[in-house]
């Protein structure tokens, strides 16, 4: 909200205060001041109100004009030269005498007054025109814009501003003012408001806040207390939980017109659009109180009263900006019978605004509850200065005072011809508000804040944001004023107005005692990531809201954003790789070969079968890498590129920097169903880790879902890319991929422990097996699992050594494997390991049709 | 034989070895000079062996005469080899020149992303305070987003946060605060309590140089018995200096949050411009850090917790923001785009 540095004078003591110390304050006191503008001219006095007494031709020039004008009742009036066209003897008019500050209008620069002589006729001030006071031309009648500002014109002018000589700058609305730009704040609707600001001001710096210097009542009886024509008299509520209180009024003898001067530069230094003296009047009063309040247009009423009733789904209003709106059961209306004028508390009609042709009007100043205006607000897809502050909550026990200002300046600024009826006030619903009562501990303050605030303090902190302070020990009784009753209901509520008021800057830092134990936190994350980026990898960070037609995603279990921002936002990913793919793809297409990236991050899995408790999602931590390009770069040799055997021995890195036991796990291809499921994997180079241990029934899955970490021992994937998807993607190079669940395999990590070195002696043996294809297609897996399970307690390590094909296409191949046994502290005999190598040669020739050349 | 004869013969088959060993231009032919004379079945060795036939009288003369022709050799074919190895090697060493300042040979050297830098940083300073990680759903219900936090339906803070929803529930949304975290953890662990919960958040806003539809948070939570408002500042102005490594000028100034009560938003002092006024501050001379506040005692009570019993606070930070003040980063897509460009300069 835009505050106004000198309306915020009008409610409270600023005397001695810059804009720049109260934007600081605000700003330590919870309403942030975002900035601070400056606006208007730079005026100085003296500027008074005169009369033109009369006017003779100068002497010496066609279009200049010798007056003389009075400034004081019963005085000589001064030899002022002019030379505007419009002046009349007669008018009122703004005088800048000698010593005064006005601008100059042909550059804006500051144009000092002096006593001067004027193609020899002396001249003692300047009549002014509106932009030589700073008054932005888009505010004065059109066909004044070159001439002298008639303050008497149109009868705008109450008689009382008008005294012979009284300062015009009060008057004025553009003196130099400061904009404070104030942050609002959601739960305080009261503080949307001059003000209310004004009462936070006060507070702030223990000022005294300002009476009210009008009274409608008096202003009333100099209009003579006239009573309306209209046969309008009723206010009709259908629930008093969507309108608690309503105020309507009707006033007549209007004349519309532009506004007062003072008021539309007010509306336009806060930004606000002006429209005409009523309707900115009504805007004026809710920026000044907070209080939205709405002007119907009393010939365009059919009826003799209003009714705030829910809208039915069949009624529509076309609303002041022109468009039709459909209403419906959710929105709270204003009706003229059947008839809808206004959606309450988000916008009126356009049937019933005011225009240039109203003479009479029902102002309405109401409030509404604060749910029903942000459902149709929102349903309509409308926000207004009104909505925002009936969605914050208005105080039913403010309305009326903000009703009567503004038929007070209605009456004052909008009359025709001085003549304005102001009917009474005609109410429905309560405007009674239950004051609230907190009891405060002064044990509480200490214990929250860290400080004690003594009671007398409270008092004076409280006291000027309208609250009640009574008592003086340990417990305090403090009435809450209505228009904070939704804001402060408990103790904490005062304590943080107390905190707020006093200051933080007067709470003293301490640490927390006592520490508590610390919990060893898991370095599985750290070991694997400085794995990676050992081996040359770097950490990508990926967007989890992924396109809808992302491949590879299990619509079956997809998380989908309903209100997503856009196509490209609109599901939750259930792997990492595609994003890392496009990733690479986007380096490659800056010219970048060599992509090596890994990522940490999380995979979202709608889950079937809700679970006790859980959000009915499974998130799973996944860890996965694209390395694409040369292996190393160097200058002395072609550089091999990166390979299958390089992206899996990675993986087999990963898992032993991570100290898992490489025995718990199993290698096998890729099947048909998980390669189409994730259409980016090479059907015949990825390898699938799982646990070397059958898979349980999955309750969370139907047989027709195929997603690879659905089943509950897979580990991960390591494989190439699919060169379709490749191609699709535009990728330039070959790149290979691998995806863990890092959750899964954290649960396989071993605690590190030395298990010695053994000194007794190692025997190293070969066993070469020969396999036929078109027999039985037998994996190293699966050899070197056999050999494992055959090979007793001694067997140290096995390790490939070779694989031999006579040529690419040839089905027949052979396989050696180094074994190397070793008993911790005894001598193994070479009886004992010939005897372990015919088991093995044995089983292999029986469970894999492995045959051995002797 | 005669004592004389037998020197004659010494004398003479040293001068040839020696003689030899001289004219010796490589270490192979030395190594054969050294069989031919001191090996096994060598001349000097089989003069030597038959020293045992001559007259008990001159032996030892002759023995004496042997050693020292043994010596003689011996010396002459070390220094003949030291001499041929060095020579040999400084050949070799000749035809080993190359250009030692050509670039060596790389592997891709692994950076680690910002946002993973900044938030372990964060981690282990709380992690140095006593405070353990603890982790929530992404994919939450409005109760942890909203509900639990103070923030019932009617609150208008609940419209500010323009919320994803999800196919899940009706209210199954995606969170927009790691505050949901600090409900969880109290749910389930009696206070005390010392958490810090990094995460990702989502919101819908449009995409631009400063804002993402999801981002990161870290939120901590601390829980004991007489935690006040003094200990919050105090915590988080430890925090905030060890963070930036130096003395950083910080403020306290209030704000509201709808699950903390009193509540602050914690200012350092701006240092692009040392809190004159630029354009990175939008001229208040003051950033933004971190939200902050002590725990509403409606949260607590809501968790089961005596707000009467226990107290403590809250706060809460923006890892893009921090990490873009602190690597001077301009774009908040930077960090999702992942340009190799970007990555490898952390
Ligand atoms: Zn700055």
């Amino acid at each position: 909200m835009k505050l106004s540095f000198d309306w915020l004078s009008e409610f409270v003591d600023l005397s001695g205060l810059t804009a720049y110390q109260v934007a600081e304050k605000l700003t330590m006191g919870a309403f942030e001041v975002e900035e601070v503008t400056i606006i208007g001219p730079d005026l100085e006095g003296p500027i008074v109100v005169g009369e033109i007494i009369e006017i003779h031709q100068h002497p010496n020039a066609d279009k200049i004009r010798l007056t003389k004008t009075r400034i004081k009742e019963g005085e000589e009036p001064l030899d002022i030269v002019c030379g505007a066209a419009n002046i009349e003897v007669g008018q009122i008019i703004p005088v800048a005498l000698p010593g005064a500050k006005v601008v100059n209008r042909h550059d804006g620069s500051a144009l000092l007054i002096k006593a001067s002589a004027i193609r020899g006729v002396k001249s003692n001030g300047m009549l002014c025109s509106p932009p030589e006071l700073g008054i932005a031309k888009n505010l004065q009648d059109p066909g004044q814009d070159e001439g002298i500002w008639i303050l008497n014109k149109n009868g705008n002018r109450a008689a009382s501003e008008l005294v012979l000589g009284s300062d015009v700058l009060p008057l004025l609305p553009s003196k130099a003012d400061y904009i404070l730009h104030v942050e609002p704040r959601s739960n305080r609707g009261d503080a949307l408001s001059v003000r209310g600001l004004a009462r936070e001001v006060a507070a702030l710096f223990g000022r005294p806040l300002k009476k009210p210097d009008w009274s409608l009542a008096d202003l009333q009886k100099s209009l003579g207390e006239k009573t309306p024509t209209s046969k309008f008299s009723k206010a009709i509520v259908e629930s008093s939980s969507d309108c608690p209180y309503i105020t309507l009024r009707v006033m007549e003898g209007i004349e519309i017109g532009p506004s007062h001067p003072a008021i539309a530069a007010r509306l336009e230094a806060i930004g606000m659009r002006t429209v005409n003296n009523v309707v900115d009047i009504t805007n004026y009063v809710m920026h000044e109180l907070g209080q939205p309040l709405h002007a119907y247009d009393a010939n365009h009423l059919k009826n003799d009263h209003l009714a705030v009733r829910r809208a039915t789904n069949s009624e529509t209003i076309t609303t002041i900006d022109g468009k039709e709106r459909k209403l419906n059961n959710e929105m709270l209306a204003i009706a003229d019978d059947d008839t809808i004028v206004g959606v309450a508390g988000v916008m009126g009609g356009k049937d019933s605004e005011i225009s240039d042709q109203t003479t009479a009007l029902v102002l309405e100043a109401a409030c509404f509850a604060p749910a029903v205006v942000r459902r149709g607000s929102r349903l309509l897809g409308l926000s207004s200065d009104a909505s925002l502050r009936f969605e914050r909550g208005i105080d039913p026990a403010s309305v009326r005072h903000a009703a009567e200002r503004a038929a007070f300046l209605i009456a004052q600024y909008c009359s025709k011809e001085g003549k304005a009826v102001v009917g009474p006030l005609i109410e429905a619903g309560s405007n009674q508000v239950e004051p609230g009562q907190v009891t405060l501990r002064s044990s509480q303050i200490k214990r929250i804040l860290g400080i004690e605030v003594s009671p007398a303090r409270i008092k004076e902190l409280l006291t000027p944001l309208g609250f009640t302070v009574k008592g003086e020990g340990e417990t305090i009784e403090v009435s809450v004023p209505s228009f904070r009753k939704e804001d402060v209901k408990r103790e904490i509520d005062l304590i943080e107005a107390l905190c707020r008021l006093n200051g933080y800057d007067a709470i003293v830092p301490s640490m927390p005692a006592a520490t508590m134990a610390v919990a060893r936190p898991d370095d599985t994350l750290d070991l694997a990531k400085n794995a990676l980026t050992g081996m040359g990898l770097s950490e990508a960070w990926l967007s989890s809201l992924v396109p809808a037609d992302q491949a590879g995603i299990d619509k079956q279990l997809a998380v989908e954003v309903l209100n997503p921002l856009s196509k490209d936002h609109q599901l939750m990913r259930q792997s990492l790789v595609p994003g890392l793919i496009n990733a690479c793809g986007y380096n490659q297409d800056r010219g970048r070969k060599d992509v090596w990236l890994f990522e940490y991050g999380r995979v979202y899995f709608k889950e079937l079968q809700k679970e006790n408790k859980s959000t009915g999602v499974r998130e799973d931590n996944h860890l996965a890498g694209l390395v694409s390009g040369q292996r190393f770069k160097s200058i002395n040799q072609n550089s091999p590129a990166v390979d299958y055997s390089l992206a899996k021995g990675m993986v087999e890195n990963l898992l032993s920097s991570l100290n898992i036991d490489e025995r718990k796990l199993a290698w096998r291809s890729i099947t048909d169903n998980e390669s189409n499921s994730m259409p980016w994997l090479h059907p015949y180079r990825t390898a699938v880790l799982t646990l070397n241990r059958p898979a349980k029934p999955n309750p969370n899955k139907d047989a027709s879902a195929t997603s690879l970490f659905e089943s509950n021992i897979a580990l991960g994937y390591v494989g190439e890319l699919h060169p379709r998807f490749a191609d699709s993607k535009g990728l330039r190079d070959k790149a290979f991929v691998f995806e863990l669940d890092i959750d899964r395999l954290k649960k396989e990590r071993k605690p590190k422990k030395f298990a010695g070195i053994a000194t007794s002696p190692e025997i190293v043996r070969d066993i070469t097996a020969d396999f036929d294809a078109t027999d039985k297609d037998v994996s190293y897996e699966q050899v070197s699992k056999l050999i494992w399970k055959q090979a007793g307690s001694n067997l140290r390590n096995s390790e490939l050594v070779s694989v031999y094909r006579a040529s690419a296409e040839s089905k027949k191949y052979s396989m050696t494997c180094r074994l190397t046994f070793q008993h911790p502290s005894e001598t193994l005999t070479n009886e004992e390991i010939d005897k372990v190598l015919t088991t093995i040669r044995e089983s292999l020739s029986r469970d894999l049709a492995a045959s051995f050349r002797l | 034989m005669e004592a004389q004869e037998f020197e004659a013969k010494i004398t003479a088959l040293v001068a040839s070895a020696l003689s030899a060993i001289d004219n010796t231009a490589d270490l192979d032919s030395l190594e054969n000079l050294r069989v031919q004379y001191l090996g096994r079945e060598g001349e000097l060795t089989i003069m030597l062996r038959g020293l045992s036939t001559l007259d008990k009288a001159i032996r030892p003369k002759a023995g004496q005469l042997g050693n020292q022709a043994k010596l003689q050799i011996e010396q002459a074919h070390d220094g003949k080899r030291s001499h041929l190895y060095d020579s040999t090697l400084n050949q070799r060493l000749a035809t080993e020149i190359i250009d030692v300042t050509t670039p060596g040979t790389r592997c891709l050297s692994g950076h680690i992303h910002p946002l993973s830098q900044i938030s372990n940083e964060i981690i282990s300073i709380f992690y140095s305070m006593g405070f353990t990680v603890a982790d929530g759903p992404e994919v939450e219900t409005d109760y942890y987003n909203f509900d639990a936090l103070n923030t019932p339906a009617s609150h208008p803070a609940r419209d500010e946060q323009d919320t994803f929803y999800t196919n899940i529930g009706p209210s199954s949304l995606l969170r927009s605060q790691t505050s949901t975290v600090q409900i969880r953890v109290m749910e389930n662990t009696k206070p005390p309590l010392r958490i810090i919960a990094p995460g990702r958040v989502y919101r819908n806003e449009e995409v631009n140089a400063r804002k993402y539809p999801l981002f990161h948070q870290v939120e901590g939570l601390l829980i004991d018995k007489d935690v006040n408002f003094g200990q919050l500042k105090g915590t988080l102005s430890a925090f905030i200096q060890a963070l930036f490594k130096k003395p950083v000028k910080i403020r306290f100034r209030p704000d509201f949050f709808p699950f903390t009560e009193p509540s602050a938003e914690l200012d350092s002092e701006c240092p692009f411009c040392s809190g004159k006024g630029c354009k990175t501050c939008g001229g208040r001379g003051w950033l933004e850090l971190l939200g902050c506040g002590m725990v509403d005692p409606n949260v607590l009570k809501g968790v089961g917790i005596d707000p009467e019993e226990w107290s403590g606070f809250a706060f809460g930070m923006g890892l893009e923001r921090l990490a873009m003040l602190k690597y001077d980063i301009n774009d908040i897509r930077n960090f999702y785009t992942n340009d190799m460009r970007f990555l490898e300069q952390f």
